[in-house]
């Protein structure tokens, strides 16, 4: 059943419950004091930020990319050739990703503009394919398919750290900054003017919406904060290669925990991370060397059955299921 | 003519459409003046929709001008137009299915609302002025049709407009829901709206109207008031056809 109403909820004790789930997140890195665990709860904070950036797009704004992939090369790349190339602290090679994957962005954004659904989708699946051929292929630049691995010398300016602590907590951070995003950009004028455009784009028009202008803001967020993701990525596995960070596998796999933790939803992203990333690294750490590859289907086989039986995703299901959740 | 001593708010000089070879419009005149209810009629085709969509930014004018305000539109966008204070409905409803009743007023009301707030209190008020705040938590996809016109009315008025164009606010309804929607168009054009009405019940629109335009192949046939215009014989030319005439004598 889907839902009939839009209730805006009413029990204000229910504002804690965020900050007391927040303040647990804070605290459950010093507890675990296990490497394996540690990794998962970074790469479900990276794949959760990351899987919002994209919501933001293709959530907010109906506009379903399927290369992404290609912003968090971006990210990836730039920071460290300025890393390797200039001596560039990665922290600023961050921003600077952001900035030239925004920049791109943008560009696609406006060529794109008369590109709707699927037809956008396509293009930004090409799109995707061309930047993993530029990273094959410019090897003067990018190091080519051998990759390019940034060196370990721990220091915080540098984006360098000894343990996975660090790792975790900046993880954390830049997750709850993409969820605190999505929640801001849901409740502000931006994220009604998305959803107008999603849901009619010249119902939306015909009421004053700037259509143009709103989908390229999305565009832009969407793409600086794939890029961040992507320096991050590389900081904390501190080797890239085209297959690792421009792959076409890399968008399908961003949007498909978007769309089974629930799409267009503050939260859903990281719900679907949270799902998806320990399945990935324990059939990997148990089934590694027996079946490689096993967690592509069980993927497969989830992705139907949320499809199938909660169309709208995890997060809308367990809100309509479980009442308490139903209030922030 | 009612109001008019007043100077017009929207003035359409010999606009023109062509969809390929086929004029749907043909140097096409009239004027709007403020306050004034208009009533846009002509038989199936005839390019009363696309009179709105020229004028509301949708289509392009392939000659003349327009003018609202004193300023040109007939280049500018539909988002564009709509921030001038020109607005326009939907024949067919186009709500945002996935969101409240609410939320889908409170986009056409952000568009002058400082805040997502006051947009909210908007929103409550123009519903409450439509008859449909009971109804502002369903989603827009479970409204009836008669509903659905009532919140294509409702955007519309959130956006605060001060020339508001209904494509067919009655078709589709039954004679009760009718009457309801008369009255509601009756007190918009109260509020000192001025309305641009495309309709396909004759008794309707001669009620409402203060002026009609009869439109017939994308050529202004008639123009006058009600009464007039019910009597043309351009008209029921248009409508019941030659043979018609004859029979009358």
């Amino acid at each position: 059943m889907k839902p009939l109403i839009d209730r805006p909820g009413s029990r204000p004790w229910l504002k804690v419950v965020p900050w007391i789930v927040v303040l647990a997140l804070c605290v459950l890195p010093l507890i675990i004091r296990n490497d394996f665990y540690l990794d998962a709860l970074i790469l479900i904070f990276l794949w959760g930020a990351y899987a919002g950036a994209w919501n933001i797009l293709a959530g907010y704004a109906g506009m379903m990319s399927l290369g992404h992939s290609a912003f968090f090369g971006i990210g990836a790349y730039t920071s460290t050739l300025l890393l390797l190339r200039f001596g560039l602290s990665p922290w600023i090679g961050m921003l600077a990703g952001g900035l030239f994957a925004s920049t791109i962005g943008l560009i696609l954004g406006v060529i794109c503009f008369r590109l709707r659904s699927h037809y956008f989708a396509l293009a930004t699946l090409a799109f995707g394919e061309v930047g993993y051929i530029c990273a094959v292929n410019f090897r003067s630049l990018t190091g080519g398919s051998e990759g390019l691995a940034l060196p370990i010398r721990p220091d915080a300016l540098l984006f360098s750290f000894a343990g996975k602590l660090p790792y975790v907590y900046i993880g954390l951070f830049l997750f709850l900054a993409v969820i605190a995003i999505s929640y801001a950009i849901e409740h502000s004028r931006l994220g009604y003017y998305l959803t107008a455009f999603r849901e009619n784009e010249n119902a939306a028009r015909a009421l004053g919406v700037r259509t143009g202008r709103v989908r390229l803001i999305a565009m832009v967020l969407s793409s600086f904060i794939s890029a961040v993701m992507g320096t991050f990525y590389a900081q904390y596995v501190v080797f890239i290669d085209p297959s690792s960070v421009m792959r076409i596998q890399i968008s399908v796999q961003v949007a498909l925990f978007a769309i089974v933790g629930g799409i267009g939803t503050t939260l859903g992203p990281a719900i679907g991370a949270m799902i998806f990333v320990p399945i990935a690294m324990l059939l990997r750490a148990e089934m590694g060397t027996s079946l490689p590859g096993l967690h592509m289907i069980i993927y497969g086989v989830i992705l139907v059955l949320v499809l199938l039986y909660m169309p709208q995703g995890i997060g809308p299901k367990l809100k309509e299921k479980i009442p308490f959740l139903r209030s922030p | 003519m009612t109001n008019g001593e007043k100077r017009p708010m929207l003035e359409a000089d010999g606009i023109s459409k062509w969809f390929g070879g086929n004029a749907v419009l043909n140097d096409l005149s009239f004027a709007i003046r403020p306050g004034e209810v208009v009533g846009l009629i002509g038989p199936n085709g005839a390019g009363k929709t696309t009179v709105f969509n020229v004028i509301s930014g949708f289509y392009r004018t392939r000659t003349g001008s327009i003018k609202f305000d004193g300023t040109d539109i007939s280049r500018l966008s539909p988002e564009a137009i709509c921030r001038l204070g020109l607005c326009r409905t939907f024949q067919i409803t186009r709500p945002f299915s996935n969101i409240s009743v609410t939320k889908n007023v409170m986009i056409g009301a952000l568009n002058r609302e400082g805040s997502v707030r006051k947009a909210e209190k908007k929103a409550e008020e123009v519903l409450e002025f439509v008859r449909l705040y009971d109804r502002r938590n369903l989603l827009g996809r479970n409204l009836t049709i008669a509903d659905r016109k009532r919140l294509e009315i409702a955007r519309g008025l959130a956006t605060s407009p001060k020339l508001f164009l209904l494509d067919e606010v009655m078709a589709g309804l039954n004679p009760a829901e009718v009457q309801e929607m008369i009255k509601l168009v009756r007190q918009i054009a109260e509020r000192g709206i001025a309305l641009f009405v495309i309709e396909h019940i004759m008794a309707v629109i001669m009620g409402l109207s203060h002026r009609i335009i009869v439109l017939n192949h994308g050529e202004k046939i008639a123009e006058g008031e009600p009464a007039q215009i019910a009597s043309d014989k351009e008209v029921i030319k248009a409508y019941l056809g030659e043979e018609y005439l004859i029979a009358q004598g």
